[in-house]
């Protein structure tokens, strides 16, 4: 499979804004949350997408010699899982070590249970907790970073491999140092996005009802400049596979 | 020879084991420093008049920290590996290495953070790292040891693993993934529970009490030896559970669903049987992902019903 | 405020900057006139990059970024190793005797995405740090300095192919991106409070790059011949760097004291609440 520069491109910028709109999701309260003065995991925006992304990064590469659509699958469900798991262990910890119910101090009631918030608020703080509304958002920001990375994983390791320097060795299957790279590349891309995205929320974000979610769409136009700034490099990388 | 999905199965089930323990010690090992997130609560005593013992490991994030030392030990442990020497010990060699270079950086943190709020007093006590010192390497030694054990077993040839990455960006990967959840999970037990122990039980932080963090222990001053005590009972063992968890399950969509196809990551060519194999494994994941979901609902009911409404 | 972000208390921004480029370049051209000094050489560059980008994050996180220090450290280092890879991989489909031009159209094309992002941040995010473009650039131009000493370390040469065959099959980029995010973010991370002193600061961040260059000498082991020279320079360096930071914490402290209770709570306030416990 060749791969056109300008479809490299886009499959990056398209897998950044993806990244940089799945973090908005993810329900972040930084220090505030990790003391249980505010709503969402406790700790900071970037971290939390990436830590889910190199997740997803992980089972999408072991699925590296299939099909995309696969990979990209095979990606979000990774991302969404570890982020699904950590914030129900986070949960557990509020539940059982705080010893407070998951509440948000931003709406009267949850969007999604309609359960009532504010009588579970501690007075004095913004919430604590991870609520129903807040977990979903966050599985739904997995999902698409876990997206976004593979698909610049799976675009940018075809690209490689049908340059002579990154082919596949005969007797082998998989590439090593294609692969290695275009993880490297993905990584990086995580990181790019997802601090451009933590800088556009600055601090913290409960998810998609919290009104620091309207300001998404300058995000996504920051995302797609960088990472298709970024995608660009890609391109001057497959070329590097030319001896 | 032994059925390769059971094999498959059997390497998960290490793996998960592995990763548990590394979770547990990474939790308790951010509780010994005290880094993280609730350090900013250790950071910010001194300047509400609030001296302390407590060890300030502000050692950037947690994901950062951990993708180091893992790294560091990942790559160690690979050059040992070169020379051939026998994988238990190289690994071992890897994760010492990495527990040397911990101890610098925890050192560092500790007297750049101390003596920069040296405007409010903050004594630096010498007694306070080394004591600390120990047990902050040897959770290190712990985690990292664990982690690139898992990135090891991942690159093996067998069926379902195979991953094409390294040993040392398998080793970054996950050192920054067990960042991320020992910073999500367990830390609130240290930072939302041990550091406000004073305060009533079942509530959250209030803003108006931050940096009134409780000083004092049974006897004499706290220090973070008390934390990573009290931490042990509860924070560090769920953050291993949660580690292990994502670990276990992340490796269903190739082990599982290689009942239904052979999922053979470098060894093997991509085929239909493989694709029907990773698509199942992915639909098992998606339904995992959904019963956490309800899960975590039902949860959130049992602690309004136990709990109730605050009282005014 | 002045532009350095905080007056006083900071080093002549020129002194890093000419550091970081000057003897990060020339460290890096140097690598291949010999097989035992020219890595060495090179990895001593990557050492003077990494102090340049720990001055240049000293001063734009003094401002307060909203997530803190370290977020700016790996998202430079992030799109500066593609930008660094990227030069590398030009200079390799211009043809061989285009090979020298790498490095420098790496910290270039490095330092020209910096520039965009930063841009991006300034009109897009709306942020409001006036020396953020300034410092972006910087780290970026010393990201890509560092990860290209590193990588010529190990490879014994700054041409693409080798550094694809000993520093990107192994992984050992990845531990690149991590570790040179480490050296070069934790110098004021760790010395972050109101009494920062960006000497002290410095003298942590020689501390981080040469501990930083002894990593790579030890894992260079298996591509380089002269894995123990980088390894051992490093280790000397980290040891007098890391001295004199700790000379300079207690010179600094407000109070050194082996053991013992905080000062204002050994005298009245203990004594009555030892008495309490024995009343009750």
């Amino acid at each position: 499979m060749v791969v056109d520069p300008l479809i490299l491109i886009g499959a990056v910028a398209v897998g950044g804004v993806l990244i940089g709109g799945g973090v908005h999701f993810i329900p972040v309260g930084g220090a505030p949350a990790a003391i249980a003065t505010a709503t969402g995991v406790g700790t900071g925006t970037a971290m939390l997408a990436a830590g889910g992304g190199m997740t997803g990064l992980i089972t999408a590469a072991a699925a590296t010699t299939s099909p995309l659509w696969l990979v990209i699958l095979a990606g979000g469900a990774g991302s969404a899982l570890m982020l699904g798991i950590t914030m129900l262990v986070g949960n557990w910890v509020y539940i059982w070590g705080v010893g407070c119910v998951p509440s948000s101090a931003k709406v009267t009631h949850d969007p999604i249970t309609k359960y009532e918030q504010s009588k579970f608020v501690t007075p004095g703080t913004e919430g604590h907790g991870i609520p129903t509304v807040c977990f979903v958002s966050g599985i739904i920001g997995g999902l698409l970073s876990g997206f976004g990375g593979a698909l610049a994983y799976y675009f940018l390791y075809y690209s490689l491999i049908a340059t002579p320097g990154y082919a596949i060795p005969s007797g082998a299957y998989v590439s090593l140092g294609a692969a290695t790279l275009a993880g490297t590349f993905a990584l990086g891309l995580f990181f790019v996005n997802s601090v451009i995205a933590s800088y556009n929320i600055g601090g913290t974000i409960e998810g998609f009802h919290d009104p620091k979610f309207a300001r998404l769409p300058r995000a996504a136009l920051a995302c797609i400049i960088a990472s298709a700034i970024v995608g660009a490099l890609g391109v001057l990388l497959v070329q590097g596979g030319s001896f | 020879m032994a059925d390769p999905i059971i094999a498959g199965l059997g390497v998960v089930a290490l793996m998960g084991a592995a990763a548990t323990i590394s979770g547990a010690a990474e939790d308790l090992e951010s509780d010994v420093g005290s880094m993280s997130n609730p350090n900013s609560q250790v950071q910010l005593a001194p300047q509400m008049g609030n001296l302390h013992r407590i060890f300030n490991k502000a050692v950037s994030g947690e994901p950062v920290q951990m993708g180091t030392m893992a790294g560091i030990a990942g790559s160690v442990a690979f050059v040992l590996l070169s020379l051939n020497l026998p994988v238990i010990m190289a690994l071992a060699g890897g994760a010492a290495f990495a527990a040397l270079i911990h101890t610098t950086f925890a050192t560092t943190s500790h007297l750049g953070r101390t003596v920069s709020v040296s405007k409010f007093g903050q004594p630096l006590f010498l007694d306070v790292v080394t004591e600390h010192l120990g047990p902050i390497a040897g959770h290190g030694f712990i985690v990292t040891f664990t982690i690139i054990g898992v990135s090891y077993l991942m690159t093996l040839p067998i069926q379902g693993f195979a991953h094409p990455f390294p040993l040392p960006m398998l080793a970054v990967l996950w050192g920054i993934t067990i960042g991320a959840i020992g910073s999500s999970t367990g830390d609130i037990h240290y930072g939302g529970e041990r550091e406000y122990q004073q305060y009533p039980f079942g509530g959250g932080i209030p803003v108006r009490i931050h940096g009134d963090i409780t000083r004092k222990a049974e006897l004499g001053a706290r220090n973070s030896l008390d934390a990573v005590n009290f931490c042990a009972k509860y924070g560090g063992p769920v953050t291993g559970f949660c580690f292990g968890a994502i670990v276990f399950f992340s490796f269903w969509s190739t082990v599982v669903g290689g009942i239904f196809g052979s999922v053979t990551g470098t060894i093997l060519p991509g085929n239909s049987d493989s694709n029907t194999a990773l698509a199942v494994g992915t639909t098992i994941l998606f339904i995992i992902i959904i019963l956490i979901i309800i899960i975590n609902n039902r949860m959130e009911v049992f602690a309004r019903n136990k709990y109730g409404p605050y009282l005014k | 405020m002045s532009e350095n972000g905080r007056g006083p208390n900071s080093v002549d921004k020129r002194k890093p900057l000419a550091l970081g480029i000057v003897g990060g370049l020339i460290g890096i051209y140097l690598t291949p006139i010999n097989p035992i000094i020219g890595p060495l050489l090179a990895a001593l560059g990557a050492v003077c990059g990494i102090v340049w980008g720990a001055d240049a994050i000293a001063r734009v996180a003094s401002y307060g970024l909203g997530t803190g220090v370290p977020s700016i450290g790996y998202m430079s280092l992030a799109f500066s190793l593609v930008g660094a890879l990227s030069g590398l991989s030009v200079a390799v489909y211009l043809g061989t005797s285009y090979t020298w031009i790498g490095p420098v159209l790496g910290v270039v094309l490095a330092m020209i995405v910096g520039a965009i992002v930063a841009g991006l941040g300034l009109t897009v995010l709306k942020m409001k740090i006036p020396i953020l473009m300034r410092c972006t650039i910087e780290l970026a131009g010393a990201a890509s300095i560092s990860v290209l000493g590193f990588s010529a370390a190990i490879a014994g040469s700054y041409a693409m192919p080798n550094i694809l065959h000993s520093v990107i099959i192994p992984g050992y980029i990845a531990l690149f991106f991590i570790l040179n995010t480490m050296a070069i973010q934790h110098p004021f991370n760790a010395c972050l409070g109101p009494n920062e002193n960006r000497t002290r600061t410095l003298k942590l961040a020689f501390s981080t790059a040469f501990i930083a260059m002894a990593i790579t000498g030890v894992i260079a082991m298996p591509f380089s011949s002269a894995w123990y020279v980088i390894a051992i320079v490093g280790a000397i360096g980290w040891f007098v760097s890391i001295t004199s930071f700790i000379q300079a914490s207690k010179d600094e402290a407000a109070l050194v004291k082996w053991t013992g209770w905080w000062p204002h709570e050994e005298g009245e306030d203990f004594d009555k609440e030892v008495k309490e416990i024995k009343e009750a």
